[in-house]
């Protein structure tokens, strides 16, 4: 029993006279002698501590002084009778409601910022010796902060109660509703009153209008509609009354008081866009698109986009692709992720990717050449131990060795810089597709996470790898991990083929696509997630032969928003 | 969406009545104001707020950065500080609240821990015991902050990855603190998916690093 039998996984082989290939049982004679046997512990991917620069910009806010009254009152009467709570400023205003001829309202003597407001009582007081003409104060330009006086309550008035007030937070763009209620704070009440004595009227909320929000005032309550329009924090002013019902002969106060109102940024806006450091080695450009079509079995396709996260931060694109045509009519796609955390692994991702295929390239034609092509035909027609072992032998020989080939690479360039080789860290995926009188010819090998597939419109997706992935979100193995390369049984494990009568595309991806497109492992391998991936695809992109633009396409299809997923992003792709 | 879930353990006792509780409030919002600058901060940060003094109260449980109003922080006259209570409560809604990774769904990152007091544990025994299992709840970092002349930093240090100590409790100090916890925040929310502990930022000079 093949381990691929039992893993539910693995799509199950629509022709009954092809068995699904087995993976698992390394070639009988041939030891990884080839692959350097030194026995190091295998390294786990332990990132650099370094100090990455504080990426905040300092916070534009004002100090938020609870004491500061609205920088545009002009009637606001400074003092006040309890203590300030941590929503915002409680002012008490007296309305212009003394009897005729009482000039002498609650403007204290000691308040620097209020104008006169009083005219009609001005006017009014004619009659009786007016009081030294208060000179018109000019509005300051900035509210300075007031220190509270406590004001002598009248005998005539009654001190209003606080209340709580609070606006749930809303966002840029996205409609905005909520209700204003008014809740007696019974720990702040005026001495002998009780809560449910006292009505809530609300006057006046002020301050909505600049951020595109509109209020209707009705009594108790106080709605507020619109779409917000300017993000931050917002100083509502809200003027209130509170009549005691038992008391309606008193005069009617009114309070000012302020609410904050959160408004969301947009998180679109957010999103900086920084060139990356000219000066550091590797450069790397942010995007990248490519199209081959030299023969006439198939055309090649890739895009490589640098993520929001690396732009946000000014870094490089980590991804990397390589595409390869050969005149025998191999084909090869490779796509490579270099770990975001390590300082070189652009570099390694493009290392990886060019070797691979610099290697695989001596081989298309002689080992892979005419008596490989015979050992398929031979397969394809009578699939017996023997050619399947030749397959996996000539695969492990090829794939296999590109791969490790990548790894030396990768390590000789680490030498020069006299750094471990992990500062490289990358994923690598390839396939090499060949078509045959009988079908096509499609072999992988994967290391680390993203995936690589042989997708048909009309028939199942066959996986062509087992993504790596650890514990915790984001772990994966690398290229340059060397317990990778200690056993033939494991590279091996890693090798993947199949022989199809027809396919729509082969694709391979970072995780950077398959993470937003198809979330988790069980959805990478469901026909249907890949059905509706492909239609996805072809909202934007127009991919069949003939499109000298598909790549591009591709490339801005790329650009798609995906709360959470910021990741470079890189895809390459046959099309038969 | 993975959510970056961050619990904050906030000293009320008697002793930060006053100015310091009403800097810690300022210090809350700016952090707030500061975090909803961060595209990465915005789509994953979750915050909880847990009180202690004589009594444990979760004031504001798990909420989106988005939703987050920064509550009523009342401080009683006098009486113990109950940190070990402290940590038994966040020991249960940490249990409770933190989603773990499975096949189908998309797990937390490692929550992050502040915990800020003035003094020191009134109920040792019980912290002492809390120290560990705190340690084995799977924090991307844990910090505790030693606010002022009184706070014991010696206490914290078993409990934390770094302890940083303020000089003073006034509304600057305070906001240079709330600042850097905004952009550890931050830090952690960029490097998300490293399995080691986020990389601090540097702190301000109101900030000691003590470890």
């Amino acid at each position: 029993m093949t381990p691929s039998e039992s893993d539910p996984h693995k799509s199950q082989n629509p022709s009954p006279d092809k068995p699904e290939p087995a993976e698992g049982v390394p070639p009988t004679n041939t030891p990884p002698s080839e692959f350097p046997t030194e026995t190091i512990l295998p390294e786990t991917p332990l990132p650099e501590s370094t100090l990455p620069e504080t990426v905040f910009p300092e916070t534009s806010l004002p100090e938020s002084d609870p004491l500061t009254p609205p920088a545009d009152d002009d009637s606001i009467t400074a003092g006040t009778e309890f203590p300030p709570d941590n929503v915002g400023t409680t002012e008490h205003v007296t309305e212009p409601t003394a009897p005729a001829g009482h000039t002498d309202h609650a403007v204290t003597p000691a308040d620097q910022n209020n104008t006169n407001t009083e005219p009609a009582n001005t006017a009014a007081s004619a009659q009786t010796p007016p009081p030294a003409p208060q000179p018109a104060r000019p509005q300051p330009a900035r509210p300075q902060p007031v220190t509270p006086t406590p004001v002598p309550v009248p005998a005539a008035e009654l001190p209003v109660p606080d209340i709580q007030l609070r606006l749930p937070n809303g966002k840029v763009n996205v409609p905005y509703t909520a209700t204003l209620q008014g809740l007696i704070r019974e720990e702040k009440l005026p001495a002998g009153t009780q809560a449910d004595q006292f009505e809530v009227v609300f006057r006046q909320v002020a301050g909505l209008d600049a951020i595109g929000l509109n209020v209707e005032v009705t009594g108790s309550q106080a709605h507020v509609t619109g779409t917000p329009q300017v993000p931050g924090d917002h100083k509502i002013v809200v003027d209130y009354t509170a009549q005691h019902t038992g008391r309606s002969d008193r005069p009617m106060t009114t309070r000012r008081k302020q609410v904050m109102l959160t408004i969301n940024p947009d998180p679109q806006s957010l999103w900086k866009d920084l060139e990356s450091d000219p000066s550091l080695p590797y450069q790397k450009p942010t995007t990248a698109a490519e199209r081959k079509a030299e023969t006439s079995q198939a055309v090649l396709l890739a895009a490589s986009r640098r993520g929001r996260s690396h732009a946000h931060d000014g870094t490089f694109r980590d991804d990397d692709f390589r595409l390869g045509t050969t005149a025998d009519g191999w084909h090869f796609l490779a796509v490579a992720d270099g770990a975001g955390t390590y300082e070189y692994s652009r570099e390694g991702s493009r290392l990886a990717c060019e070797t691979a295929w610099s290697k695989l390239e001596q081989h298309f034609g002689g080992v892979l050449g005419d008596a490989f092509s015979q050992v398929v035909t031979d397969y394809h027609q009578q699939p017996a131990d023997d050619s399947l072992r030749q397959i996996r032998n000539t695969l492990y020989q090829t794939l296999g060795t590109a791969g490790h080939a990548a790894f030396q690479a990768i390590k000789e360039e680490a030498v020069k810089l006299d750094c471990p080789p992990k500062k490289f860290s990358t994923t690598l995926i390839m396939t090499i597709c060949r078509r045959f009188d009988f079908g096509w010819f499609v072999g992988a090998f994967a290391i680390g996470d993203g995936g690589a597939a042989i997708y048909r419109a009309n028939d199942d997706v066959l996986i062509l790898n087992d993504p790596d992935s650890g514990e915790f979100a984001g772990e994966t193995r690398f290229v340059t991990m060397s317990d990778l390369w200690q056993s033939g049984e494991q590279i091996l494990k890693r090798i993947k083929f199949h022989i199809v009568p027809d396919l729509t595309a082969v694709i391979a991806m970072t995780d950077g696509v398959s993470d937003p497109k198809f979330e988790t492992d069980d959805n990478f391998f469901s026909t249907e997630k890949w059905h509706g991936f492909w239609a996805d695809l072809h909202k934007d992109c127009q991919l069949d032969r003939d499109n000298e633009q598909a790549h591009e396409e591709l490339l801005e299809w790329m650009n798609f928003w995906s709360p959470g997923n910021h990741d470079d992003r890189t895809l390459a792709m046959l099309l038969p | 969406m993975r959510r970056l879930p961050v619990y904050l353990l906030l000293d009320t006792s008697g002793s930060m009545r006053g100015e310091p509780i009403e800097s810690v409030k300022v210090g809350l919002q700016s952090m707030l104001s500061s975090l909803r600058q961060d595209p990465q901060a915005l789509e994953s940060v979750h915050i909880a707020i847990i009180t202690f003094d004589r009594d444990v109260k979760t004031i504001a449980p798990l909420t989106s950065l988005e939703d987050f109003q920064v509550p009523d922080l009342d401080t009683p006259d006098s009486g113990p500080t109950h940190l070990g209570l402290a940590l038994e409560e966040l020991c249960k809604t940490v249990d409770r609240d933190v989603i773990k990774n499975s096949g189908d769904a998309k797990g937390d990152w490692k929550p992050m821990l502040f915990i800020m007091t003035d003094g020191s544990p009134s109920d040792k025994m019980l912290f002492k015991e809390m120290i560990p299992k705190t340690r084995a709840l799977n924090f991307a970092m844990i910090v505790a902050c030693a606010a002022g002349a009184k706070a014991k930093k010696d206490e914290l240090t078993p409990l934390a990855d770094h302890v940083v100590s303020l000089d003073t409790m006034d509304s600057s100090t305070f906001a240079g603190f709330f600042k850097w916890v905004s952009d550890t925040i931050g830090a952690g929310s960029t490097s998300m998916g490293v399995t080691a502990t986020p990389p601090l930022p540097p702190p301000p000079p109101e900030v000691h690093v003590v470890v």
